[in-house]
């Protein structure tokens, strides 16, 4: 009976060792920004509503893991900062240049979905600025936040408008920072996202640049990476991971919830009326599709290119290495989404037309 | 059709006016109340459908009309989704204004005043008794061979609660460049140390707060690019640029007890006034992970020479210098954060001694005339002229998280004066005799050195620099574990042989809250021939657990 006893115990502790080898605690995730206050942790996209809604804790409460999102006050370097020092799982919607400038220099993520496609890029001057469009700043100082996705577009809108980085006095300074010194007319120009909108609604700024309307070349991407250990490890989870990311991105990607859509993105701060003007009449889901289609390989490809044209980094790699669609694919057709979302070809026009528009 | 097309009339009439605002008064339908509703830019309003038979044409104009201001109206009208978008804003600004009010965000102080402190409590077990005063034996002696006469008494502590420092600062800017970042910072800070009682241990010490730092900073280049090269000027009383302890500030020292040099040789460990300038560059910068690292750092600079909180006591200013040397690599690499540097500090230090007092007999002092009296003439100080003050040092610093290293050499040369009329006895021990008058007194050369080597092993995120600025409700607790050993060696005198001091330090620093952590040493001390403490004793070792909590505010 003793005997019979301790097998059970025995047998008990290995099933629970090897439950404990398929889970683990904690899933640590990293967000490559804050609100608009630079403390509050909220965050825009997919990954952002996925975050705020609680989806993951939701998904992962029955095994008891821990989901521990961080908020990175200095955006998408800081993310990288924790990444190569062991302390993320995830990266949910790291930018295109941050996200190749850590592929490059040696860490070993992979590239699971998309987060935004088309972000956009404006630059803005004091109210009272002569400068009518880029080329009237030549010589002047410009200010940037190097490093994040917004220093990869900037890299394509001097290529686009026939000007280079050495025609301007560029100053590394973050988002908040670079507003301020707008308002103080400390800075000739910033180049930003959305956030500038706000400068040109106290009237301290005007917008002279945009990149809607202009080639889908000059967008910006976010990505949802997984560090390929913790892949390796658990891939069951990751496919959950990624079933949850689908899911949130089919909601956010039908019309009749834009106006939630931006209720949650407005959390961080940035006006509603913001998103709206900064979507214009773009469907969300032109910009909400996880997919990894054709528009996402020339994007990447072409920003690996300009990356080391412009030095910020030393060795280029291939897309095709860095991606892991086999969760993505089997997270559609699990949820019947595989013809939801429009592709694009690799000019970032529409190749197929998806069930949602 | 007529009724219908004058129905259709009135109600559009009604909802262009509503659009306008609903407390717009009701509009009658004639020509000037419709102007008066829809302001000076709206176009004339033909008259009513019943003015005449003849209106058709003029009613179905009309109607265009008023289709087309119902559609400008429309477009500029503020919808209840608008309403919701302000509603949003408005609650998330009352959010955060009201986060900032409950955890004190809100900065009201003028150019970016910080304030703030760093608090030291300590616990301490020694394996051996100190003593002190009334026949007491000191500590640190293998038999109590020297005696203090001196009050109060410790007698037999092996343990106490200390604590040991309280500092105080206050910092920011004088006046900040927002174009090029040339900015003037200042910082003052001052520290009570009970814990470090000169006049004796249990002595109630209520000195007031001692002046630590006071100093201005000047960038002359501009720092708003982190990539640019830096020269900036520090003037007033600061760390000095020498080595890799001495110029850390105490909070961030991970040993409780610093490194024997930064106390035995002096100087190099303490604060100096004068004037630094120091510069970075060659920055290569990786924008990927906001991380700089210039190809070298110089720092240059004059100084008394006299010690902290002490007016220089001589025309000579000691002058000071560092190079540093670092690997250009990008953030992710294994070679991140190597350094080696080389440090110098050349002074000069007075020569004095003092003449014992000694007994005359005086004749005509005394309680009556020309009876004598032995009276007592005090010692008298005298000065012999200037000696060096020289100390030379090189460092390599490897900090690759979560693996450190650091090792520092540094060797002291020190002017002394020593009696040369000893005769007899060791001669390797007459310089440490002090002579009794200048006639005597002869310059003896002392140099004393030290090893220094840490080696660490961490996780959490309290060393990285970007990553531990996160976005949180409230406030954020970065635990980190670091773990070190330290080996230091220090030699008095190498004229003196087997007279070392080695201490091996055992330690775990743990943080569990950003400006908090709490610290354990274990350290094992050997005194060769007693060292620096004691000469001419055998060889005595000593154990000591030291616990320090060590928070900031």
């Amino acid at each position: 009976m003793i005997r019979i006893l301790h097998l059970f115990t025995a047998a008990l502790l290995l099933a629970s060792l090897a439950s404990a080898a398929d889970y683990p605690t904690v899933i640590r995730i990293g967000y490559p920004g804050v609100a608009n206050d630079n403390y509050s942790p909220v965050g825009t996209a997919t990954a952002g509503t996925l975050a705020a809604k609680g989806i993951l804790e939701d998904e992962f409460k029955k095994e008891g893991i821990k989901i521990e999102w961080t908020f990175f006050k200095g955006a998408g370097p800081a993310l990288n900062e924790a990444l190569a020092n062991g302390l993320l799982d995830f990266a949910a919607g790291l930018g295109d240049l941050p996200a190749i400038v850590h592929r490059a220099g040696g860490i070993t993520t992979e590239v699971l979905a998309t987060n935004y496609r088309g972000q956009t890029t404006y630059i803005v001057v004091p109210n009272d600025s002569p400068a009518k469009e880029l080329k009237d700043l030549k010589g002047k100082k410009i200010a940037i936040f190097k490093g994040t996705n917004v220093s990869l577009s900037w890299a394509k809108i001097l290529k686009d408008q026939g000007v280079q980085e050495s025609d301007f006095r560029t100053l590394n300074l973050d988002a908040g920072t670079s507003r301020s010194a707008i308002a103080t007319r400390d800075v000739d120009a910033y180049v930003g996202g959305n956030d500038v909108f706000q400068l040109r609604n106290r009237g301290v700024g005007k917008i002279i640049y945009g990149t809607p309307g202009r080639s889908p070349f000059l967008g910006r991407f976010s990505t949802l990476n997984v560090v390929d250990t913790f892949e390796k490890k658990y891939p069951d989870v990751v496919q959950r991971f990624v079933n949850d990311w689908v899911k949130e991105a089919a909601w956010g990607s039908k019309e009749e919830n834009r106006l939630d859509v931006f209720r949650w993105w407005a959390k961080n701060g940035q006006s509603w009326q913001d998103y709206k003007e900064d979507l214009g009449s773009d469907t969300l889901a032109s910009h909400l599709s996880p997919l990894l289609d054709a528009h996402f390989y020339s994007h990447f490809t072409s920003g690996i290119k300009v990356s080391l044209d412009n030095k910020l980094i030393r060795q280029p790699f291939e897309v095709k290495d860095w991606v892991n669609d086999t969760y993505l694919k089997k997270a559609l057709k699990e949820q019947g989404l595989e013809t939801f979302w429009s592709t694009y070809d690799d000019g970032g026009k529409l190749a197929v037309k998806g069930v949602v528009q | 059709m007529k009724y219908s097309v004058i129905a259709l009339s009135s109600t559009l009439l009604v909802i262009a006016t509503s659009a306008h605002g609903g407390d717009a008064p009701p509009v009658p339908p004639n020509p000037a109340a419709g102007a008066t509703a829809h302001g000076g830019d709206a176009p004339p309003v033909p008259p009513p459908a019943n003015a005449g038979p003849d209106t058709l044409e003029t009613l179905k104009k009309r109607i265009d009309a008023l289709e087309k201001e119902v559609k400008k109206s429309n477009e500029n009208a503020v919808t209840t989704d608008d309403v919701n978008g302000v509603n949003n804003t408005l609650q998330t600004f009352l959010y955060q204004y009201q986060r900032d009010r409950d955890t004190g965000q809100t900065t009201t102080a003028l150019r970016q005043l910080q304030i703030g402190g760093v608090v030291y409590l300590r616990g301490d077990v020694e394996s051996k008794p100190y003593n002190l005063g009334n026949g007491q034996a000191t500590s640190i002696t293998p038999t109590p061979t020297t005696f203090s006469n001196s009050s109060p008494v410790v007698a037999g502590r092996r343990d106490t609660f200390d604590v040991y420092q309280a500092t105080l600062f206050f910092q920011g800017n004088l006046y900040r460049d927002y174009g090029e970042g040339r900015n003037l910072t200042f910082r003052v800070a001052a520290n009570s140390t009970p814990g470090v009682n000169p006049s004796g241990d249990n002595v109630s010490n209520t000195a007031p707060l001692s002046l630590t730092d006071a100093y201005l900073v000047y960038q002359f280049l501009p720092t708003l690019d982190p990539a640019g090269d830096t020269i900036s000027a520090t003037f007033g009383q600061q760390l000095l640029p020498f080595g890799l302890e001495a110029q850390a500030d105490e909070s961030l020292r991970p040993v409780i007890v610093s490194a024997q040099f930064a106390i035995q040789a002096g100087e190099v460990g303490q604060r100096e006034t004068g004037l630094i300038l120091r510069g970075s560059h060659d920055i290569s910068f990786d924008y990927g992970y906001n991380y700089g690292s210039p190809l070298f750092t110089w720092a240059l600079g004059l100084v008394n020479g006299g010690g902290i909180n002490r007016a220089d006591d001589n025309n000579y200013k000691d002058q000071v210098g560092r190079f540093e040397f670092k690997i250009p690599t990008d953030y992710n690499s294994w070679v991140r954060e190597v350094r080696f540097g080389v440090s110098a500090y050349h002074g000069r230090q007075n020569l004095t001694g003092a003449t014992p007092a000694t007994a005359v007999v005086d004749s005509d002092t005394g309680p009556a005339p020309g009876t004598p009296v032995t009276v007592s003439v005090p010692s008298t100080t005298y000065y012999a002229g200037q000696g060096q003050k020289n100390r030379y040092g090189f460092d390599v610093y490897y900090n690759h998280n979560p693996f450190g290293f650091t090792f520092e050499y540094i060797v002291a040369r020190d002017d002394a004066l020593f009696n040369n009329n000893l005769t007899g006895g060791n001669p390797t021990f007459s310089h440490l005799v002090a002579p009794t008058s200048l006639a005597t007194a002869q310059k003896y050369t002392r140099i004393s050195n030290d090893y220094v080597a840490t080696a660490y092993y961490q996780f959490g995120e309290q060393f990285l620099n970007n990553a531990k600025l996160q976005g949180r409700f409230d406030d954020w607790y970065p635990k980190t574990y670091q773990f070190f050993f330290r080996y230091d060696r220090y030699d008095n005198d190498l004229n003196i042989e087997n007279d070392t001091t080695d201490i091996y330090t055992l330690g775990f620093n743990l943080w569990f809250a950003q400006t908090t952590k709490l610290q354990l040493n274990l350290i094992h001390k050997t005194y060769h021939d007693g060292g620096v403490q004691v000469a001419n004793k055998a060889t005595v070792t000593e154990n000591e657990a030291l616990l320090q909590f060590q928070y900031g505010f």
